[in-house]
């Protein structure tokens, strides 16, 4: 049997990534997933007869355009910015409509409160200028802290000039901001408590932390580093994420890469501290130089590895690395178009998402809740209607919703989630039910994704769908550990390449791509001193 | 008219630090304090006769043993007695009690957990291996990153080179510290809910965290930073009271030359082409001087005695967000006999040390949720201390003075409001008349019963035992000892506020945008505590820029 290069374990967005990265430099690859269809968190898939929904992610972070450039990705998929992108519903039928285009966000802002429809500019600005600082970082691996290397040297010595080009000001901002509460953050800014929190909803989407959790601010301004819209663009591919999941499996496969579904891996293999291949649940051996686990680091070491191949300090680090899942989906087949109350006739914004966060403290006492390991009584809820922008998704006149519920922890403390979907449907509904005429009675099918099910469908440990909390001490140099951050591993030729790595987050396709740089880069080295 | 060297406005004791070191240096120093004893928040109290209170601070720690040694404090007056342990009850009439006693110790939390008991040293051991890292940034100037001068940014990788000495394990360890939440923190070593309450529990002190907020672990350090200082004991009570740390400093200072004027309130402070020349106190009367130094914090210091017009306007804007946000009480109460805890009846060794109603994890962070809302906590974090038993000098024979420190009291009470759904009517908080009393001055009784209740839990005696009662607001705090907010260290301790950004980004170098005008409180590095540290820096500071 031959011996792959790599095998790269689950075909999630960065596993894709890198696989097809690895593929088109002319190294043979294997794509193992232990669902039957590659995509991971990335996939649309049928859940009621004739409606297809983004099962899981419904939108993308949206992915790096040097991602997309070096797998050639932006000629196989059409991608989709809705316009707007975001519309907050706060009470009273209040919203503010967040468009592409800041002035007419401004003029939307304007409705309620004039002095923050004056600042949105500044806010953007400033915040991109700041945010910019960190998307440098974002496009490299972190500098190892022991042994700097010439080109590690050059390139901070890169991002140092363009922080001194930030000036004094802008860099005590960063200083600032980055350990800072987004809730502080927002009340700089803006008055408007519809405003404060549809842009602090974003720094704790899918995290155990509230808005006035010290360093939320720091996930805001990484979102931004994404994303140049503070709300998220909510940037989606026609056909669902899938269809992306689909169009990079394609590259790959063209370009020689081997791509299995329905093939679960039992373990990493290795002999004398290195690498030598998986074995799959069946019992299969691939044997291979190296493998990139896309999959979280908790599962890769905990599970995937035998603990008898890593120094035991390194397996008690990891075991304290925090991936505690707040996040449950639910997604509705309806029998007509939802209606917001919010908006009559032409106004309706019907594309682009949806938020119901009216301020800061409803925010903080939806987390409150999962401190104590409940569901929030008002949850914060954010949804889309990808069938408006794609009527492929439904069939005529019929629409698919889609809603990310926050927080649903993924410990219940003395009950069980099986007892609790019924619960997170209903207090859903509720909360929706004065923003869209006729719900629930429009809905015809719904499906409720609790995070156990994220974590025993999925495979992401503690439900956490960022592969791990981007908390400060487990961010950039420090993703997943200080020290590890390099994307390699204390096994030789084992490589972690999702979101657990730097950047992480939010479907970019970062982490796999520079996971996948640094593997080419270390083979060919190998091959060198062979 | 006299010209001074240096001028001090308040004498806390991080003022009075200031002026000894700079009297002992041999220049002239005058200290103006507003009110009718020195002390600041360091203050010993007659409030009812016969008992002497540490009114706000009551525990001393982490004094710098390097102004123990230069200013020779004992000579002076200062004793520190030790405070031994931390008894903690719990809800199910169990306790934990940690005691200075080593071996009695690992029995003590055996019997809640023995892996607990067993981790429990190693625990300490990385701490003090971390604290030996930590405690060298108490004295130092910080660094000036943001002027991107070469001098500061070499300044700044003397650090990074520290850390990078550091072994792999002990920069995990550091990194964690500074940014996580101390129950994340605690949680990665024990399991036994009631003790990772009550070691939290010195993580949110003085802010407006929880013990689940990252940023609190970082004070879960100064608990054993104390021990490298060797001989000297850092953690404990002042003989007479904490006011006798102030005393001490006072007469260290005056020895030296230093004259401190009580009941002289700054006014403003004098300002002739962009340099302070002296200051002007509320009765007009003026003193000159070469430098001032304020001890007072940032918003008192500039917006009032300063003026922001004097000010650029980036400054006044730091200035202005700066956060304080007073988060704690005091309730100090005379007693005729002692508290009798259900869980442990009778005057044992557990009264003398620190007693913590801390008992369980969710009892704080609630404690805290509530505080979020604008409320105080209706089952208050308490920590405990009654020094008459280990100074019996304080109160009458047979008799005894309590200190209760009392978290969480916003200084921001809002309108009691239930939770509103996402669709309900807005919270229209409207605004009370102008002349409508504070709302602290409305509560402050019914807080001072919530506090005694909370104790009455654990020792439902202490009604019957109490004599009189001081309680002491977040607002008490602000009219009384000057503290903006009623914040206890001059500013919020969280990591946006902390070295090089304390008081603001630029200025963390104990000088201001004003020349000759220097600050020496807890607004600037290292912070609040009795640490004198800030005083001691600046002074530092002010000699090497300001010849005598």
């Amino acid at each position: 049997m031959s011996v792959a290069d790599v095998v790269v374990v689950g075909a999630g967005l960065n596993g894709l990534v890198a696989g097809a990265w690895l593929a088109r430099r002319k190294l043979s690859v294997v794509v193992l997933d232990q669902r039957p269809m590659p995509g991971g968190a990335a996939v649309t898939s049928e859940f009621a007869p004739g409606f297809r929904a983004p099962i899981l992610s419904h939108a993308f972070g949206p992915i790096d355009h040097h991602v997309a450039r070096a797998v050639r990705l932006d000629r196989a998929v059409q991608f989709i910015t809705p316009d707007p992108a975001l519309t907050a519903l706060g009470r009273d039928g209040r919203a503010i409509v967040f468009h592409r285009d800041p002035v007419l966000t401004a003029g939307s802002i304007n409705a309620i409160s004039s002095s923050d429809a004056i600042k949105w500019n500044e806010f953007l600005r400033t915040s991109h200028r700041v945010a910019g600082l960190i998307a440098g970082l974002n496009q490299h691996a972190p500098p190892s802290i022991d042994e700097i290397d010439a080109r590690e040297y050059l390139r901070l010595l890169l991002v140092g000039r363009r922080a001194r080009k930030l000036g004094r000001r802008d860099l005590a901002r960063v200083a600032r901001w980055v350990p800072m509460a987004v809730a502080d953050f927002v009340a700089e800014w803006f008055e408007t408590d519809l405003l404060r929190a549809a842009v602090a909803s974003r720094a704790v989407f899918g995290n155990p932390v509230g808005p006035w959790s010290a360093g939320t601010t720091a996930t805001f301004m990484q979102r931004l580093a994404e994303d140049p819209l503070p709300v998220g663009s909510g940037v989606t591919a026609r056909g669902g994420p899938g269809a992306v999941a689909d169009a990079l499996a394609k590259i790959a496969t063209k370009a020689g890469a081997t791509i299995r579904a329905n093939a679960r891996v039992a373990n990493i293999m290795a002999r004398d501290g290195r690498v030598t291949g998986v074995v799959l649940d069946g019992g299969d051996e691939i044997p291979a130089r190296t493998v990139v686990s896309a999959v979280d680091p908790r599962q890769t070491f905990l599970k995937l590895t035998d603990p008898a191949d890593l120094p035991p300090t390194f397996v008690d680090r990891i075991r304290n690395y925090r991936a505690r899942g707040v996040t449950a989906k639910i997604n509705l087949a309806l029998d007509r178009a939802p209606v917001f109350t919010s908006f009559e006739g032409d106004a309706v914004p019907s594309r682009g998402r949806f938020v119901v966060a009216p301020d800061i403290d409803y925010l903080e006492r939806a987390f409150d809740a999962t401190k104590y390991g409940k569901i929030s009584d008002d949850p914060w809820l954010e949804l889309s209607v990808p069938s408006i922008t794609d009527p492929s998704l439904a069939p005529d006149g019929r629409h698919v919703m889609s809603i990310y519920f926050h927080f649903a922890p993924r410990d219940l403390r003395g009950a069980s989630w099986s007892d609790h979907r019924e619960r997170l449907y209903q207090s859903a509904m509720r909360v929706l039910e004065p923003h869209v005429r006729e719900l629930p009675s429009i809905v015809s099918t719904c499906q409720v994704l609790t995070p156990e099910d994220l974590e025993h469908t999925w495979g992401l440990s503690g439900g956490h769908i960022f592969h791990g909390e981007p908390s400060l001490d487990q961010s950039w140099i420090a993703r997943p550990l200080l020290g590890w951050a390099q994307y390699r591993t204390p096994i030789e030729g084992l490589y972690l390449g999702g979101a657990g790595t730097h950047p992480g987050g939010g479907l970019t396709g970062l982490s796999g791509l520079l996971a996948a740089k640094t593997v080419a880069r270390d083979l060919k080295s190998r091959r060198k001193g062979l | 008219m006299d010209k001074y060297d240096a001028i001090v406005i308040g004498a806390g004791h991080n003022g009075l630090t200031a002026a000894a070191y700079l009297a002992r240096a041999g220049r002239r120093v005058l200290v103006l304090e507003r009110r009718h004893v020195i002390g600041g928040a360091a203050v010993t109290e007659e409030i009812f006769p016969g008992f002497r209170f540490s009114v706000c601070s009551y525990v001393v720690s982490l004094l710098r043993p390097e102004i123990i040694r230069d200013l020779e404090l004992a000579r002076h007056g200062l004793e520190i007695l030790p405070l031994d342990g931390t008894f903690t009850p719990m809800l199910n009439g169990n306790y934990l009690w940690r005691m200075n006693d080593h071996a009695r110790t690992f029995r003590e939390i055996s019997r809640h957990s023995r892996l607990d008991a067993e981790v429990y040293d190693e625990y300490g051991r990385a701490m003090v291996d971390m604290g030996r890292f930590a405690k060298d940034i108490l004295a130092m100037t910080p660094p000036d990153p943001f002027s991107m001068k070469l001098r500061e940014l070499r300044r700044l990788a003397d650090l990074g080179k520290r850390f990078r000495a550091l072994s792999e394990h002990d920069r995990a360890n550091q990194l964690q510290l500074l940014t996580m939440s101390a129950i994340d923190f605690l949680d990665q070593w024990f399991e036994t809910d009631v003790l990772k309450a009550t070691m939290a529990a010195s993580g949110i002190i003085g802010t407006f965290l929880g013990v689940r907020s990252p940023g609190t672990a970082y004070v879960l350090l100064h608990h054993y930073m104390g021990e490298i200082d060797g001989a000297f004991r850092s953690w404990g009570l002042s003989k007479g009271g904490t006011g006798r740390v102030s005393e001490a400093i006072a007469s260290a200072a005056h020895a030296a030359g230093a004259e401190i004027k009580i009941s002289a309130p700054v006014k403003n402070v004098l300002i002739e082409n962009g340099q302070a020349t002296g200051v002007v106190l509320e009765n007009g009367d003026y003193y000159l001087g070469k430098t001032v130094l304020s001890s007072v914090d940032p918003r008192l210091t500039f917006m009032k005695m300063v003026g922001a017009d004097k000010l650029p306007g980036e400054f006044v804007e730091d200035i202005q967000r700066y956060k304080f946000r007073g988060s704690s009480g005091k309730v100090n109460l005379s007693l005729d006999a002692l508290p009798d805890f259900t869980c442990l009846p009778g005057r044992g060794p557990h009264l003398r040390g620190a007693i913590s109603i801390s008992p369980s994890v969710d009892y704080m962070e609630r404690a805290y949720d509530d505080a979020k809302y604008g409320r105080y906590s209706r089952r208050p974090y308490v920590d405990i201390v009654i020094p008459s038993l280990t100074d019996p000098s304080v109160a009458p024979a047979g008799k005894h003075v309590m200190s209760c420190f009392v978290q969480y009291a916003p200084y921001h009470l809002r309108p009691a409001a239930g939770p509103v759904s996402a669709a309900g009517a807005p919270d229209n908080g409207s605004t009370p008349p102008a002349d409508a009393p504070h709302p602290w001055d409305v509560e402050r009784d019914a807080f001072g019963e919530t506090v005694i209740d909370a104790i009455a839990q654990f020792a439902p005696n202490i009604r019957n035992c109490i004599i009189d009662k001081q309680v002491l607001t977040p607002l008490d705090l602000e009219r009384e000892f000057g503290l903006s907010e009623g914040n206890i260290f001059q500013g919020e301790l969280t990591l946006e506020q902390l070295f090089f950004l304390r008081p603001a980004a630029g200025w963390a170098d104990y000088r201001t945008p004003i020349k000759r005008l220097y600050l020496c409180g807890s607004a600037t590095h290292p912070g609040g505590g009795i640490m004198g540290a800030p005083g001691r820096n600046a002074a530092m500071r002010l000699m090497a820029d300001v010849r005598g």
